[in-house]
Parts: structure tokens; sequence; C-alpha cells
């Protein structure tokens, strides 16, 4: 397919790895985030780290969303799905994520009715063919996946439909990228940006990183060509004394966004004051939650939820993987207590994880190979 | 100078030098990056696909072909390279017609993508440049 096959060429990603090599300082050593966690996966998934000389460290960022939820918002979200009237609905790897009771799949397993959607799309429609039952879709995702929300929610109360309600914890990719640039422990060179996020949120956003923070960033496409490109974009700002915003992936990423989708994101939802996110803790205005106008359907109101604060198991560290303080196979349980298979902490959980992207294609050394 | 305007993948030769190949030439060369396999590839059945990808998590997007507009412009029912048929949301864009090709994630349409979309000659200025264009995509 058109856009696809080009960013996926091997002579191509040879030539843009041989550019990086020749561009790269020898004598400095090169700390790249990748935020979303698309980039990481797709990082592993095609060894482009081995490709790269041995100076520039990929670091991965917060931008995975099963990852960063906290595991009280599991808890609420089992003690929502347990209720006998609900059929509570998910993305496939929120089952996985461990709560302090457990997991949603575990849940499944005990009784509750848990079932896997690919879109909100698919839990209305579910509502609407159970007009006895309450669904509720268990909301997750950064400013990508909360349009999508929206619109369902939009619909829903266009059709009156009275039994959908959204367990919303939709996240925000600015502000954590602001908490990570204020925490002392963190040094970064700069910033692969977050494609499909920029796709509605725009570029321009991404500004208060080069201007207030020093720090180039460029929004990248997700095939190994693009995250390449991008990673020589970066290089090429620093060689040059730039710093600035640039956009790799404007095939499909406008500077200003996407206004339509802007829109129905501020109709259906607003900020909320603050959220925990794991690993980073509260972060002020982070998160959304349903606007007054759409109160209905929201699960928080409907149901009681235990809402305890729920702390990250010792043994694990997240939060210093999550900030890019640790690599993966430096936390303690890696591999070893900690396993895609029975995870302890989030980010082994969903295949975007760093922790998961670690394991799943065989990174357990230090050492290249 | 502000912005990117030096490599362009599209236009480079397999040495990696830049402007004198053609539109397209650096992409002749049929070999794809070839994706590793996953040591734990979807032991889970209620994974988001068989590769145990989620798409939401990776915050992936699909381009999708508009088949038909369906309920007053709301829902379109599009297919994938696969074929494979589905309901998107397409209300956060404008103007949807058939034949659009939009970006699609968690069953909302976020972009057009510019070109078809399909397989056929690559146009090398769609990367590079100022780093400041793309405003004919999206919505």
């Amino acid at each position: 397919m058109k856009f696809v096959e080009e960013f996926r060429n091997a002579a191509l990603g040879r030539a843009v790895a041989s550019q990086i090599r020749e561009l790269a300082d020898p004598y400095r050593h090169y700390k790249i985030m990748e935020v979303c966690g698309g980039h990481t996966h797709s990082i592993y998934r095609y060894g482009l780290a081995d490709i790269l000389p041995e100076n520039i460290e990929l670091v991965h960022g917060p931008g995975c969303p099963v990852c960063v939820i906290p595991m009280g918002r599991i808890d609420d979200a089992i003690a929502i799905a347990r209720r006998p009237e609900v059929i509570f609905t998910c993305f496939g790897d929120m089952l996985r994520v461990p709560g302090g009771s457990g997991t949603l799949q575990e849940a499944k397993a005990a009784g509750a009715d848990v079932r896997l959607v690919y879109s909100p799309l698919d839990a209305l429609r579910l509502a609407r063919e159970n007009p006895d039952r309450e669904v509720v879709f268990f909301a997750v995702g950064f400013e990508t996946t909360a349009p999508s929300t929206a619109l369902t929610l939009q619909r829903a109360r266009a059709e009156g439909v009275e039994n959908f309600f959204c367990y919303v914890n939709h996240v925000l990719i600015l502000p954590p990228i602001r908490a990570l640039l204020e925490s002392p422990d963190l040094r970064l060179d700069g910033f692969i940006g977050p494609g499909h996020c920029a796709t509605v949120v725009g570029a321009r956003p991404f500004q208060f990183i080069p201007s207030e923070y020093g720090k180039p960033v460029v929004i990248s496409g997700f095939e190994p060509v693009d995250i390449l490109q991008s990673v020589l974009m970066i290089l090429r700002q620093l060689a040059e004394g730039r710093c600035e915003v640039e956009n790799q992936y404007r095939r499909v990423v406008p500077w200003e966004g996407n206004p339509a989708a802007l829109r129905v994101l501020a109709e259906v939802f607003e900020l909320r004051p603050h959220f925990e996110w794991r690993g980073l803790g509260f972060i002020s205005q982070s998160a959304l939650r349903l606007a007054p106008a759409y109160r209905a359907f929201d699960a928080e109101l409907r149901y009681q939820v235990p809402g305890v604060r729920i702390a990250d198991p010792k043994a694990c560290q997240c939060g210093e993987v999550l900030k890019g303080v640790i690599k993966p196979w430096e936390c303690k349980v890696f591999g070893t207590a900690c396993t895609p298979d029975h995870p302890i902490g989030t980010c082994m959980v969903s295949s975007e994880g760093a922790c998961a992207a670690y394991y799943n294609f065989g990174r357990f050394k230090r050492v290249r190979v | 100078m502000n912005g990117y305007s030096g490599l362009d993948p599209l236009g480079m030769d397999v040495a990696g030098r830049h402007g004198d190949a053609s539109p397209g030439a650096g992409a002749s060369s049929p070999v794809p990056l070839r994706p590793m396999e996953a040591r734990h590839s979807g032991l889970d059945p209620l994974g988001c696909d068989p590769a145990g990808h989620c798409s939401v998590c990776s915050d992936e997007a699909v381009p999708m072909r508009v088949l038909e507009v369906l309920d007053g412009g709301g829902i379109a029912v599009c297919a994938g390279e696969e074929g494979r048929r589905v309901e998107v949301l397409i209300g956060a864009l404008d103007d949807v017609v058939c034949g659009d090709v939009v970006l699609v994630h968690a069953g909302a349409a976020l972009a057009r993508v510019p070109g078809g979309g399909v397989v056929g000659e690559v146009d090398g200025s769609e990367v590079g440049g100022d780093g400041r264009g793309g405003e004919e995509v999206g919505g």
C-alpha cells in the first residue's frame, strides 16, 4: 500500500542508518525518547536499535495508555464489571492489567460479563441489543482514541440510549511530557513525537518542548524508515544548533491537527483537575472526564466504586522505566517474576509496553547481539 | 532555514546520496524490512489481534477506503487492505465521500490519506519539505 511499503524498504532503512552514523558525533552520547508505545513496538519489532550507532540510545516514554493506568483504576473497573446488571466492555490489553484485586480477565473467569470490543461503537451496539442490561465501556487511550469515544457518546445521546455508560480514563500526551522534562533525574537530547496523536492535536502544541526546554521534537510515522528518518532529523537539528518541532509524518499530520476532532472532544469532555499516572504520580489537567452535558453516561457517577489509591508492587520499577531512567532489563523482576504471561507491572502487559517489547523480541541482555 | 529539508528517502539511492535519483528510485528495492517474530506472540486469545498487538495501545491507525456513507454522514462502511468491511465513525472529518481513503483508529476516522492509499508511483514530495506541510490532509 502506498505510504507503507516505501517506509519498510530495507535499502532505504540502511541508507538512512548510514547517514545517521555519518552525522552522529562519536564523542557524544545521545538519548532520544520515543513518546509513543507504537514507536517502541516498531523499534523492537524491526530491530532498529541494532542498526543505530552504539552512542544513540532510544529511551521509551510513557506513551502506552495501558502502561500508565494506576492499579486503583483497574480495581474500580473490576468493581463495575462484577455488578450483575453490567456488561463490561474493553479493549484487549486492558483485560490483563493487574489491579490490587486481580485482573478483568480473572473477574471474567469468576463470572463477570466482560467482553472484548474493537471500538466503543461495538459497545454501543451491545447496549442496543441488550436493553435489559447496562453496558459499560472502559475508555482508555490518548487524544488518538478519545474521538472514537466522543463520537460514540454523541450517537448514544442522539439516539436516546439510556443503558450505555463510559468509564473514562482518557489521558493527554502533553502534560506527562512536561512532567518528564521537569524531572531532575532525566537527561534527554530530543523527542520522537507521537504521529497519530498529532493527527488529532497537530504538531503545533509540541512547540513548548523546544521553546521552553530546548529539546528538538520530530513528529514521526510508525514504519521503520519513518523512525530512522526522525532520528536523523533530530541529529541534524542538534548538529546545526537548531531546536524546533519538525513534522516527518506530514503525509498524515497537519500542523494544526484535526479541528473537527478537536471540536468533538471539546463538546463531550472536559479536563480533570488532576489524574494519577502510574510511575509518574498525579499530573494536573492530564486527563479527561465527561462534560456536564454527558454526565448521564458517566459510569463513575452511576456506580459506587472503591476509588482507592493502590501503591505499585515494591519490586516493580515501571515508574523508572516509563521515565526512561532505567532500561527494562535493569528492573529487578524483569523476565523472572514479571513476564508477559504473568505481568507484575503494566509495562509488561501491553505489547506496546517497553518491558513487553524487550521481552517479546529477545532483548534480555545489555550487550548487543 | 526553518525546518527539515535534507533527506527524502523516496528520492534517495541505496547509498543514501540525495538529489540525483528520480522520485521513487530509492524505493525500487523489493527487499522490505522484515519484522522480527515475537517470542510471546499472542498467546492470549483475547489480545486485539493474533500477533498480540493492540491497535489502541500502539496508537495504530490503518488506512481504509470508504465504500458507503450511512446515516446522514456519521458512519461509513469502509474496507481495509484485506477487504474486511467495518462500520467507521466519520464525524471527525468533514465531507467524507465514497472512494476517500481515511486513517482509522479504534473505529473512528481521524484523517484523510492523500493519494488514494493504493500501490502506485511514489511522490517524493510527500516527505521532507519544510516540515510544516500536510495541510492538505486531515479534517
